[in-house]
């Protein structure tokens, strides 16, 4: 019975896959018409739900990177895991000698027994390094290698124990940084404010900065400020009627400058910096300064003759009239050139600067009729 | 050493903080308010520069004063004296004397080049005092005095259309 039922799915399972229905010409074109549009809708779904995502990464990627980048960079340099010794309790440190090694003398360093990981490892030691002396909690005393120890070329230290614990000391091995430390400890984040007068109305601006000590005395400073800037314009009178004419003008501003500052600190707490900063004009208003003479008469009696005399003078009234066109709005190549000596006064943790500043237009801000020109105080606010 | 170069930084910058300050004054523009008010193209008024004016009246280009008509609102001066443009200015003082005799006083004024002026040259000089006249209706009854400015000599035009030349 078994093996007649199997012959009979065997049979029917050959002739299945032997089957085959002969294509008929239009078949395709049919079936196209039928399911094409279907599929085609799939596969721009598809392709859709893919577009962004692919650029959605490789953004995040990208910025990922540019953020990771400055922040590790040249660490080599900056950071080392440095073998540092530690003196304890009244033991006063002592001077490394001098060793008779060049700066930079691969020492193949065996560690101590008594720190419990008996491990070999080859790194690059640096004098200053060895002649550093810091001290650290917990390491009960301090050594100093002898001269004959570190020969100038490569020394391998098969046997520390004797030599580097005579003293019961440890060694400690930790990651330092250098003084300036890492680039990240290099950034300072702060807030600015300043005013100037070259109006009735003063000239301020308030904004974030940031700065990055390039070394101890150079450094590079950035920021966002928002200025609120009052002009005069220096024209000549223009006579519109015989009664009116134009005395001057005046452009309020609103823009955001974006300086970029070198800062120059040759002493301790005295700084100066030259920059240049890029301004973008977000609204501008511009008043047309009108004067407008009128002739009043009154009447008066000459003291000398008794005459009744009418006496005719010249009533001047100022006012200010809106104008329609902008001088700077919507313009690029705005800059500034920005100078500037200061003080800085550490106060906790904070630094307060103060400095008197002479913000000098240059490019689509040097006008002839119109004085941007402006000098005033700026107070600073370091974190 | 570190001392000196601290208080010649602070030297430095009390000396700039103070030229700061200089430069933070509030500009001043506009005119000067002393200054004759223009009413015609060539007619000024300015009761200073009237009395300036008369005080020297003396000038290598001396014209003569030879008419003076009123037609409404505008007085024509014939005169004796003068460059191919008739470059010449009215001055008045400002004041209308409104009792008897009423009337205006103007000093005459050429205001051309030395090379272009020819003293035997008759020009007929117009000026419109519609400004000083105004809405009077009883300008028939002033007098019109002209001052040469180049010489001392007065002309008044009366109420009657007559002319009177004086030396004063």
């Amino acid at each position: 019975m078994d093996s007649e039922e199997q012959k009979l799915i065997d049979e029917i399972k050959d002739r299945l896959h032997n089957f085959e229905i002969p294509y008929e010409e239009g078949n395709w074109e049919n079936f196209q018409k039928l399911y094409g549009k279907g599929l085609n809708e799939v596969g721009r779904k598809s392709g859709k739900a893919l577009f962004p995502w692919r650029y959605v990464a490789a953004a995040a990627a990208l910025i990922g990177a540019l953020i990771y980048l400055p922040w590790h960079r040249s660490g080599t340099d900056e950071t080392r895991d440095e073998r540092v010794v530690g003196y304890s309790g009244d033991e006063q440190p002592r001077e490394m000698p001098d060793l008779p090694m060049s700066d930079d003398t691969n020492v193949k360093i065996e560690d101590v027994p008594n720190i419990g990981d008996h491990r070999s490892e080859k790194r690059t030691v640096s004098r200053s390094v060895i002649n550093k002396k810091v001290s650290i909690a917990g390491v009960s005393s301090g050594i100093s290698l002898p001269q004959p120890l570190l020969p100038p070329t490569s020394v391998s230290f098969e046997e520390p124990a004797g030599l580097l614990s005579r003293n019961d000391n440890a060694l400690a091995v930790r990651d330092q940084q250098e003084p300036g430390g890492s680039p990240s400890g290099k950034w300072r984040f702060g807030v600015e404010m300043n005013a100037s007068f070259r109006t009735d109305r003063p000239n301020v601006a308030a904004g974030i900065l940031a700065q990055f000590d390039v070394s101890e005395k150079v450094k590079l400073s950035t920021g966002l400020t928002y200025s609120h800037i009052s002009a005069m314009h220096s024209t000549h009178p223009v006579q519109l009627s015989y009664d009116t004419r134009i005395i001057g003008g005046e452009s309020t501003i609103k823009a955001i400058d974006i300086p970029l500052t070198i800062v120059y600190e040759p002493v301790e707490r005295w700084y100066a910096s030259v920059g240049v900063s890029a301004l973008a004009v977000l609204d501008e208003h511009k008043i047309y300064r009108m004067e407008s003479e009128i002739l009043r008469e009154s009447a008066t009696v000459d003291p000398e003759s008794g005459a009744s005399v009418s006496v005719f003078e010249v009533v001047r009234n100022e006012y200010n009239q809106e104008s329609i066109e902008t001088d700077f709005k919507g313009r690029s190549n705005l800059r500034y050139l920005n100078l500037s000596i200061g003080r800085k006064q550490r106060v906790n943790r904070t630094d307060l600067l103060v400095e008197p500043f002479v913000k000098i237009p240059m490019g689509g801000l040097q006008r002839g009729d119109v004085n941007l020109l402006n000098s005033g105080v700026r107070i600073k606010v370091m974190f | 050493m570190k001392k000196q170069l601290t208080c010649r930084l602070s030297g430095w910058m009390l000396i700039c903080s103070t030229l700061f300050l200089f430069g933070c004054s509030k500009e001043k523009s506009g005119p000067d308010h002393e200054d004759p008010f223009r009413l015609e193209a060539n007619l000024l008024m300015g009761n200073k520069l009237f009395v300036n004016t008369l005080e020297s009246r003396h000038s290598d280009n001396t014209f003569e004063i030879r008419e003076v008509v009123r037609k409404n609102d505008v007085l024509e001066v014939t005169v004796k004296g003068s460059d191919h443009a008739g470059s010449f200015q009215f001055i008045w003082d400002g004041r209308i004397q409104e009792s008897y005799p009423m009337g205006i006083q103007l000093i005459m004024l050429y205001d051309g080049t030395d090379e272009d002026f020819d003293s035997n040259r008759a020009e007929r000089i117009s000026v419109n005092l519609q400004k000083i006249i105004g809405e009077r209706n009883n300008v028939n009854e002033y007098h019109f005095n002209v001052i040469n400015g180049s010489k001392i000599q007065t002309v008044t035009l009366n109420p009657d259309g007559t002319a009177t030349t004086e030396d004063k």
